[in-house]
């Protein structure tokens, strides 16, 4: 039998707890775009408090997906290798989404999406070496990302118009990767693998 | 006499009260069980590529953490395990940890096992996962300290199967306290309200072209542009609609005992939002690949519902159907195997159509089917229906599985051709060796 006093220490204890979580997960979620000033002050104050717990027990969280514009920019990528001949890069295998099988496509997209930004060059650097066996491409072949955009017409600011969006075809833009490298011999250890250190091979 | 004045204690108990109050735990077990399944559905695609991104030989390599996560305030187990077999190991690990979950085998364990190990994954590799992920992250921390969640669980069917073999009895209804159903509640308000808040600071949501360019995004879009010129027509008025419907998630927040002052027709309006949801989230998983974001949603709308909105909703379905009375399933009570057998009918009883009747209880069987003589009673299990159709073994229990929800999908197998004359045969054969089955005291 729990004496009474533990019981009401314990469920205070919960209580404050409980205060202290709807806290922290209220203010992480709270819109960082908002221009409140109220909103911006509050995520200023409190978010140095509660983020090492909303981070150490995973309760960070952002839900404004499907609601930026950068929606409107739509990536396909590619795998370019070198063609010593023609001097220039060709593409060997597109990486659109739908190309991608169903079952895998959520996460294998998810992944392009990341190796698309400039920070996560030797991430993408070290996939598209550890795709080279499968894309039968020797040792010392020369590899790239290749990205294909198009920016969707959104027409901010305007009353929207659907017959405009009937009418529109995607403008597909090349973009290309400004780094590049290697393919391994994939039976040497990977810590001997060349990835430019320089943020580019030459 | 207290040394706190009355009238401090009076605000004090309504916040005991609104936290501890007892309520029904099998919405949180049902919620378990839709948060493993869900969690299965996200990771089997990721069996074959669990080297490649989560190991050292992978593309997030730790040498390299700074560069795809937060250095700061992060937590994994992959910090520690990051050979590609031992990486590999830990994933099956969580794959079976997520399958005794789902079920509900040691449902404690496996849950605190699978939501470790769910974090563990995500916090390693954020970048391969999307929306839903990060619902079933947030969800399994509330899961994983929530009293209440081995309702609905094999745990609880053995613990039931015992008291009722032994005492002809079933376990009072499971209880927890209300607090982990408001914590999830405020998350699930969260989630719409700041989601409808971030589309209102959009311009592209602003002037309605939000819902078509989600929609036919080729990175998301199931289907072809020609859809997606058809849509557009609908994109302002769906767009709109989208943000007040998030928005008016609020609502959630009025309490029960407000919700029971309303008129009737509207005391239930959480469930009506919940069904417009179900459309919602249905509508996104034909239309769009955005993972398990569809079905984490619905597996949590589980575990919000009270007693008051399940009972609703059976109550609707029994009036759908115009459904009066109760089935009386006359069973052997003298044999353990039949005790047994019926067991599982009165606890899928979630229509609550049933009345168990132990025929060897003569008061009983006069009360509920006079007419049906006790030979007849000690061949085959009768149910009789209370506008008077009866039915024996194999074909009793085909009009049996019509009311339980459970067996529905077992019903067109029993319609089979050729179905009724092997079940039939079945259930005279196990009818007739009923007493060596299984059972303390067998006799053949």
């Amino acid at each position: 039998m729990i004496p009474r006093w533990l019981l009401t220490l314990g469920k205070t204890a919960l209580a404050a707890f409980l205060m202290w979580h709807f806290t922290a997960i209220t203010v992480s979620a709270l819109p960082d775009r908002s221009q409140f000033q109220w909103v911006q002050s509050l995520r200023g104050e409190v978010l140095p408090w509660t983020d090492p717990y909303s981070y150490w027990l995973g309760q960070w969280q952002n839900w404004g997906m499907f609601s930026e514009s950068s929606v409107a920019q739509v990536y396909k990528h590619s795998y370019q290798v070198w063609d010593k001949e023609a001097k220039a890069w060709k593409t060997i295998e597109k990486l659109g989404y739908q190309e991608l099988s169903p079952l895998v496509s959520t996460h294998e997209t998810a992944l392009l999406r990341t190796l698309e930004a400039d920070t996560a060059w030797l991430s993408r650097e070290r996939y598209l070496q550890l795709q080279c066996p499968r894309l039968g491409l020797a040792p010392g072949t020369w590899v790239r990302m290749g990205y294909e955009f198009f920016t969707m017409p959104l027409q901010d600011g305007e009353v929207f118009q659907p017959e405009k969006w009937e009418e529109w075809e995607p403008n597909w833009q090349p973009w290309d990767d400004p780094h590049w490298t290697k393919c391994p011999d994939p039976s040497s250890p990977m810590d001997t693998w060349p990835i430019p250190q320089d943020g580019t091979a030459t | 006499m207290t040394l706190i004045p009355h009238d401090l204690l009076r605000p004090l108990r309504a916040i005991h009260d609104w936290l501890f109050r007892p309520v029904s735990a099998v919405p949180f077990g049902l919620l378990r069980m839709g948060w493993a399944m869900a969690g299965i559905l996200t990771l089997l695609p990721q069996v074959n590529r669990v080297w490649l991104f989560y190991s050292d030989q992978g593309v997030f390599p730790p040498e390299w953490a700074a560069n795809y996560s937060r250095s700061l305030y992060r937590f994994t187990l992959l910090t520690y395990v990051h050979d590609p077999l031992a990486v590999q190991a830990l994933f099956f690990l969580l794959l079976f940890s997520l399958a005794c979950m789902a079920v509900g085998y040691r449902a404690r364990l496996t849950t605190i096992l699978s939501v470790v190990l769910m974090t563990s994954f995500q916090e390693h590799s954020y970048a391969v996962f999307a929306g839903g992920d990060s619902v079933l992250r947030i969800v399994g921390f509330i899961l994983m300290i929530s009293p209440g969640i081995g309702a609905v669980s094999v745990d609880r069917l053995l613990a039931q199967e015992r008291v009722w073999i032994d005492e002809k009895r079933t376990l009072t209804r499971p209880t927890m306290p209300a607090w982990p159903r408001l914590l999830l509640t405020w998350q699930m308000i969260l989630i719409y309200v700041t989601a409808g808040w971030y589309k209102l600071l959009d311009p592209m949501w602003r002037n309605g072209s939000g819902t078509v360019a989600s929609m036919s995004h080729v990175e998301f879009a199931r289907f072809g542009s020609g859809v997606w010129d058809v849509v557009a027509y609908f994109s302002v008025p769906l767009s709109w609609g989208t943000i007040a419907w998030q928005l008016s998630w609020l609502v959630f927040l009025v309490p029960l005992s407000a919700r029971r002052r309303l008129p009737g027709w509207l005391r239930h309006y959480r469930l009506a939002m919940l069904a417009v949801g179900v459309v919602f989230h249905a509508m996104i998983l034909v239309l769009m690949d955005a993972g398990i974001f569809s079905i984490a949603m619905i597996a949590v709308y589980m575990g919000i519902l009270d007693q008051d909105d399940y009972d609703a909703l059976r109550d609707g379905i029994n009036r759908l159907a115009k459904w009066r009375g109760r089935i009386a399933v006359l069973y052997d009570g003298h044999c353990s195997f039949c005790r047994r057998t019926v067991l599982p009918l009165l606890l899928g009883d979630w229509l609550q159509r049933i009345m168990l009747v132990d025929f060897q209880d003569e008061a009983a069987r006069a009360a509920a089917a006079p007419d049906i003589d006790k030979i007849a009673l000690d061949q085959a299990l009768h149910v009789r229906f209370p506008d008077g159709r009866t039915g024996a073994g194999f074909d009793g229990i085909r009009l049996l599985a019509w009311h339980l929800p459970w067996l529905w999908p077992a019903l067109p197998f029993l319609y089979l051709p050729g179905a009724a004359f092997l079940g039939r045969r079945a259930y005279r054969r196990v009818a007739e060796n009923r007493h060596c089955l299984i059972g303390k005291g067998r006799k053949c």
